[in-house]
């Protein structure tokens, strides 16, 4: 209890010190108990709406797939659950809909806000929820929808729902969501038959037994389409999955890398602090031990101030991240992720940060300690003799002693004698050089990439989306326009000996707004024959300009096409591939996007293509800066981070120098 | 009869380089119960790493230290620890009072350690300090710091109070102060008492003047009757 009160005035006479560690221990926890809750919470309310909804594991594309395709694969071994539904764009005026056409309602079933609850038999539309609200609609109200060429039509909106599979709903250009224009629906098929015409299922919904092996039921599931199977997404390669799952370890990686870096400079400043101390209280010590006291309660009693430490910081760090961080974080997502109910949890392992902490500082002064205490009172009481400092290595490789200042043999006796200290300087200056260059290396190098993404990469000025289109359409269509350049966004899965990967791929037309070699600033041509992988796929996939790689488009045959070119790409998962290299392969080059060169392209693109949506190439840039300011956030993290232990550092090689 | 201290060719040696240093050589004497013993002897002579030796605070290479029939010299760290704890009153020449701990606190915390021993606010008020509990170190005088560093050695009720020139940094008048209020305790609780002293004047007042040269016993002189301490002069 005494003792108790000397640590306090201890501590309150070496203010700065100890409060610069519970800051440093504070903000560890602070941190991560921030981040997990932030990031458990999401990831509850995520899990709670995919349970309640029944999600699907995987999103198969499918070509005109029957009722009786959807049974065959419900009756596979593995497969628990199997839905099929038709996906298609809808429109209404400007606005595009993502529309879900059902005829039974079991997987990733739309969560109802208000209104009738949805059944396939019934007539009318179920909206989404936010789309609704940013336009003013209600439920009971009519809205026209056409399907982009026939006539539109009249159909009444029976509810207000949420999807499970549309999370984040970004589009995918500006990367931000306008539920103004951007939405999602849903109807039974009956109702939709008497809406519009369409053909046939397009997409399947298949929920697996379990959650191994997705790969291998998803071979038996495309041996049952045959011909009809066209490619398929799991919740990796999902947009609204995979970007909800990347939120979430997004919040959990901050969470437990950052504290680690504020763990370890609380044991150092721990360290330098409390050998000092302890170097300072020496007669103190031998005085306890004089009267008596336990050796083993003088070490609690040091040990003590490591616990108070720890506790206090990681108390404070833990009231402080618990309220201040989801209160910053809470409200963004809230707006970025759309989900029913949110979980306002605290997450309770949260609590074994304060444990960390603790052990970090206890373990620090133990290692300030080291065999200080250990030994009798009189020695203590009289301190050590300085250990016989050797001649270094240095003065015996060149014996002269006049070469050296004094002040220099010094400074190397004195790094022989207290090598800890030499050592954990040396570590922390790297460490906090790697830090600074990590931190701002990462600034820049995102910088960097988008600029020249957008700069040298792209030359275009806006990009169009086209209205889907088949292949005879496609054909008829005259595609040499000036200032107009036609390519075709999709996925393939590209396989090579040693890997294999879904990628989405650009199939470039006649026209130079593309300019795969960002290092010169003229464009450079398309290869006529094989694909451009950049460099860094081409050593995922374990390739090299010439080599062979096999590439499958929805489903049909593997195709070999060879490697024509690797480049130094900004954005690395993505392949290339010229609109006669594809041909060549017995493929049709069917555009959906138009890129344009300015104004007039993009008025005359509007007049001759059916054209849904247009971006501006500067809203791109700047939405991806926007989302870069996370990467730069945590970089600046990092930074100070990095200062702090510089300062750490120094401070505890002080006496060094 | 056994004396209550027998010390039995003790030897203390110091590895310093190459060569050893015997800073307590051969050592033979004994100490009763209830004396007032003064080690003499010039610097360097082996005064404080007797003391030590006798206090537990260290330990001999040879010999034995009988302390009413058991040899300290044979006990292990955890036993002196011990040892200090129930029998041992320490007052250093530089008083070693925790910083950060106020009189009265500094009292208790050695105080604490025993079942039954004095009253630390007595203590205090014994040694003159009735109106400096709540000082800290720093607001107090060198003899008072002393003094509570007296009551601090005694409120354990130690067998054995070891003073290492406890006036060594003390004005000659408040020496004698410190002195006299030592000589008194050992009097009015028959307590034992050693002192390590330069101070060859007061040699007259102790039972026992114990005299040491180069880490030897060159003399032991008894002093049938001792002179009061207030009866010598400085
Ligand atoms: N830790 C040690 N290492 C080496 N030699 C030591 C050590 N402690 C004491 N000595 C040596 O032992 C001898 C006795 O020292 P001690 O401190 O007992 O002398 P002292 O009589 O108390 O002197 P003073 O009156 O100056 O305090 C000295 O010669 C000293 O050099
Ligand atoms: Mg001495």
């Amino acid at each position: 209890m005494i003792l108790f009160k000397k640590m306090l005035r201890d501590i309150k006479h070496a203010k700065a010190q100890f409060l610069t560690i519970i800051i440093i221990a504070a903000c560890g926890v602070f941190t991560f108990v921030g981040s997990i809750t932030v990031g458990s919470r999401l990831e509850e309310s995520v899990h709670q709406f995919y349970k309640s909804a029944d999600i699907n594991d995987v999103w198969v594309n499918v070509e005109g797939a029957t009722p009786q395709d959807v049974d065959a694969i419900r009756k596979l071994p593995g497969i628990e659950a199997a839905q099929g539904r038709t996906v298609m764009k809808v429109f209404s005026d400007n606005r595009v809909l993502d529309l879900f056409v059902l005829n039974e309602n079991v997987l990733s079933k739309p969560y109802l806000a208000t209104g009738e609850p949805f059944e396939s038999e019934k007539e009318g539309l179920w909206l989404d929820q936010e789309f609704a609200k940013a336009n003013g609609f209600r439920i009971g109200d009519t809205i026209r929808i056409h399907t982009g060429n026939g006539q539109s039509v009249p159909v009444i909106i029976q509810g207000l729902v949420l999807s499970p599979e549309k999370l984040i709903d970004v589009s995918s250009e500006t990367l931000s969501t306008r539920h103004d224009l951007y939405g999602y629906a849903y109807m039974g098929e009956t109702a939709a038959h008497h809406t519009f015409s369409f053909s046939g299922m397009n997409q399947l919904l298949i929920k697996m037994k379990s959650e191994k092996n997705i790969q291998t039921q998803l071979t038996s599931v495309e041996q049952v389409l045959g011909q009809k199977y066209m490619n398929s997404l799991t919740h990796e390669e999902h947009t609204s999955t995979s970007g909800a799952a990347n939120q979430i370890g997004q919040f959990k990686t901050i969470g437990y890398v950052t504290p680690m870096l504020f763990f370890l400079l609380a044991i150092l400043v721990v360290i330098s602090t409390m050998s000092r101390l302890i170097t300072n209280q020496r007669v103190q010590i031998g005085t306890l031990m004089s009267l008596g006291i336990h050796i083993r309660k003088i070490k609690w009693h040091y040990l003590s101030y490591g616990l108070f430490l720890g506790i206090t910081g990681g108390v404070i760090g833990l009231i402080a991240g618990y309220y201040v961080i989801p209160a910053i974080f809470m409200g963004t997502l809230h707006q970025s992720f759309i989900l029913p109910k949110w979980s306002d949890s605290f997450p309770i392992e949260t609590l074994w940060s304060i444990a960390a902490v603790c052990g970090c500082c206890i373990l620090a002064v133990l290692f300030a300690c080291g065999g200080k205490l250990n030994a009798l009172p009189a020695v203590v009481l009289k301190g050590e003799a300085p250990s016989r400092p050797k001649k270094s290595l240095f003065e015996s490789i060149f014996h002269s002693k006049a070469k050296f200042s004094f002040q220099r043999l010094w400074l190397l006796r004195n790094l022989r004698s207290r090598k800890v200290r030499g050592a954990m300087g040396i570590f922390g200056s790297f460490g906090c050089a790697f830090l600074i260059l990590f931190g701002f290396a990462n600034i820049d190098t995102s910088n960097k990439s988008i600029e020249v993404e957008f700069d040298r990469q792209y030359l275009y000025q806006y990009k169009a989306d086209l209205l889907a289109l088949n292949a005879e359409q496609a054909q008829s269509m005259n595609w040499n326009q000036a200032g107009i350049q036609p390519i075709q966004e999709r996925r393939v899965v590209v396989k090579s000996t040693t890997a294999q990967r879904n990628l989405p791929v650009t199939i470039i037309g006649s026209g130079d707004y593309i300019n795969l070699d960002v290092a010169s600033p003229d464009v450079m041509p398309v290869p006529e024959t094989g694909v451009v992988l950049s460099q860094k796929m081409a050593d995922v996939l374990g390739v090299k300009a010439g080599s062979t790689v096999s590439l499958r488009i929805d489903g049909g045959q593997w195709k070999e096409m060879i490697v024509a070119q690797t480049i130094q790409a900004p954005v690395a998962n993505r392949i290339f591939v010229s609109e006669a290299a594809w041909q060549q392969h017995g493929e049709i080059f069917v555009p959906n996007v138009l890129l344009l060169g300015d104004q007039a392209a993009l008025q005359s693109a509007k007049e001759h293509y059916p054209v849904t949506q247009i971006v501006a190439k500067a809203d791109m840039k700047e939405a991806n800066r926007t989302l870069n300011e996370g990467v730069f956030a945590s970089a600046a993290g990092l930074t100070i981070a990095a200062i702090f232990l510089g300062i750490a550092v120094i401070y505890s090689l002080g006496p060094l120098i | 009869m056994k004396s209550f201290i027998q010390i039995n060719n003790l030897l203390r040696t110091y590895q310093v380089g190459e060569n050893e240093v015997a800073a307590v050589n051969s050592m033979e004497f004994e100490i009763e119960q209830g004396e007032f013993v003064v080690i003499l002897g010039p610097s360097g002579s082996g005064k404080s790493t007797l003391l030590n030796l006798l206090g537990g605070m260290d330990q001999a290479t040879s010999g034995t230290i009988l302390i009413e029939g058991n040899n300290i010299a044979q006990y292990s760290l955890e036993e002196l620890s011990r040892y200090r704890r129930s029998d041992i009153g320490f007052v250093f020449q530089f008083y070693n009072l925790i910083p950060n701990l106020t009189a009265k606190e500094n009292v208790d915390l050695s105080r604490k350690l025993c079942k039954d021993g004095l009253d630390s606010t007595e203590m205090l008020e014994a040694v003159g300090l009735a109106k400096r509990l709540h000082h800290f170190p720093a607001e107090l005088s060198g003899g008072e710091q002393q003094r509570v560093s007296i009551a601090r050695a005694l409120c354990k009720k130690p067998k054995l109070l070891l003073c290492d020139e406890p006036t060594g940094a003390l004005d000659s008048n408040t020496g004698a102060l410190i002195m006299s209020v030592l000589w008194d305790i050992s009097k009015k609780y028959n307590q034992t008492v050693i002192v390590v002293t330069h101070n060859a004047a007061i040699a007259d007042t102790a039972n026992k003047v114990i005299r040491l040269k180069d880490g030897k016993v060159i003399d032991i002189q008894i002093n049938e009757n001792p002179l009061p301490m207030n009866e010598v002069a400085w």
